[in-house]
């Protein structure tokens, strides 16, 4: 481990961090755009007194449902950066892996809207805590499912599962003919070289193989002890 | 005064149908669209709009590509950016591409229609252009 491969994890990683956090604000933006406008209109029909009779209160409690849906979202993308933030305070510590994919894949959800990319998500219940570097894993899969999408074509599909396999924890990324680690067509990419220095330094496996399909599995092998 | 026809283009429908029915309100004769490509639609049929509301960031067509198009096909419309963006970068840039100005989501209802109005006086005294 040298002083290099520290920096370009550390690069990689705040870019990675600077990705997540760039399409999230922007949902809670579109989120809040649409409570704004809501909120906007109750007001215009108050003010312009458009609220004596049935139908208008009908009206008023669908714009009010509108809000609060809303609301309801914004909160729940609050929750998931606020987990992601403290996972950065302590760098080892006890985590449920089937949270943090599902963390992993709200903050990709609009890189996958964008491209059209359908997710098949395989989690087996009740998996072992584990303890490890959460912030380092989630840069790990953030990285590699988010290199992925960015050169599949649109319309692609990617799956991903978990399951426990004797005292190991299995992470599996099933994609159309593409490795995060080689899609660059460059062996010095700089995100490939974290990813691999990343998961040397958790002690986590990874296997990468071709299926019959001609689709592309890569598979993380956690230890839970 | 003729009503200013506006045409609203996100991608996030309850925005448009809301900002649409508080401009209607205000006087305004608004229709609001869901993709880039249903807005190119829209100026293609019967429905010909004095200012184009565009977001920016949109699936199929980005506001940029739609912007560009529709200054090419009918440059008398003025085009009026709407950005989620907390950056003015996205704002500059289409002015640049021949937006008459953008705006920042959520959108300031008062500022929006002093905008709009703008872009409407400036279209109306360049009667040349078609």
């Amino acid at each position: 481990m040298t002083d290099n491969n520290e920096n370009i994890l550390r690069d990689c990683q705040l870019a990675s961090l600077g990705k997540m956090l760039a399409g999230y604000s922007h949902e809670l933006k579109n989120h809040l755009a649409i409570i704004n406008e809501s909120a906007g209109l109750m007001g215009d029909l108050l003010e312009m007194g458009i609220i004596d009779d049935e139908q208008a209160i009908q009206r008023f409690k669908k714009i009010i449902s509108v809000i609060e849906e809303r609301i309801n979202q914004a909160n729940t993308m609050a929750k998931h950066m606020n987990s992601f933030a403290h996972k950065m305070d302590i760098p080892d510590s006890n985590f449920d892996v089937n949270q943090l994919l599902n963390e992993e894949l709200a903050f990709l959800d609009r890189f996958f809207w964008i491209k059209n990319v359908s997710v098949q998500k395989k989690l087996q219940s009740e998996l072992p805590a584990v303890c490890n570097n959460p912030s380092l894993l989630q840069f790990v899969i953030f990285t590699y499912i988010h290199k992925i999408v960015a050169g599949i074509e649109s319309g692609g599909e990617i799956a991903l599962s978990s399951q426990m396999q004797g005292q190991n924890i299995l992470i599996s990324i099933d994609a159309p003919n593409l490795s995060a680690l080689t899609i660059d067509q460059d062996s010095c990419s700089p995100d490939a070289a974290a990813i691999k220095y990343a998961l040397n330094k958790m002690g986590i496996a990874i296997m990468e193989e071709t299926l019959a399909d001609g689709r592309h599995k890569t598979t993380l092998t956690i230890p839970t002890r | 005064m003729e009503k200013i026809k506006l045409l609203i283009v996100d991608d996030e429908e309850e925005f448009a149908a809301t900002l649409a029915e508080r401009l209607e309100l205000r006087g305004f004769i608004s229709k609001g669209v869901s993709c880039g490509n249903n807005a190119l639609e829209a100026l293609a049929s019967n429905f010909s709009p004095d200012v184009v509301l565009l977001d920016l960031k949109m699936p199929d067509m980005n506001g940029f590509e739609v912007l560009i198009e529709i200054k090419e096909k009918y440059p008398s419309i003025e085009v009026i950016m709407l950005t989620g963006h907390g950056a003015a970068t996205g704002g500059k840039d289409s002015k640049e591409r021949g937006a008459f100005d953008f705006i920042m989501k959520p959108v300031d209802i008062i500022e929006l229609t002093d905008k709009i109005k703008s872009a409407y006086q400036k279209k109306e005294s360049n009667p040349g252009k078609h």
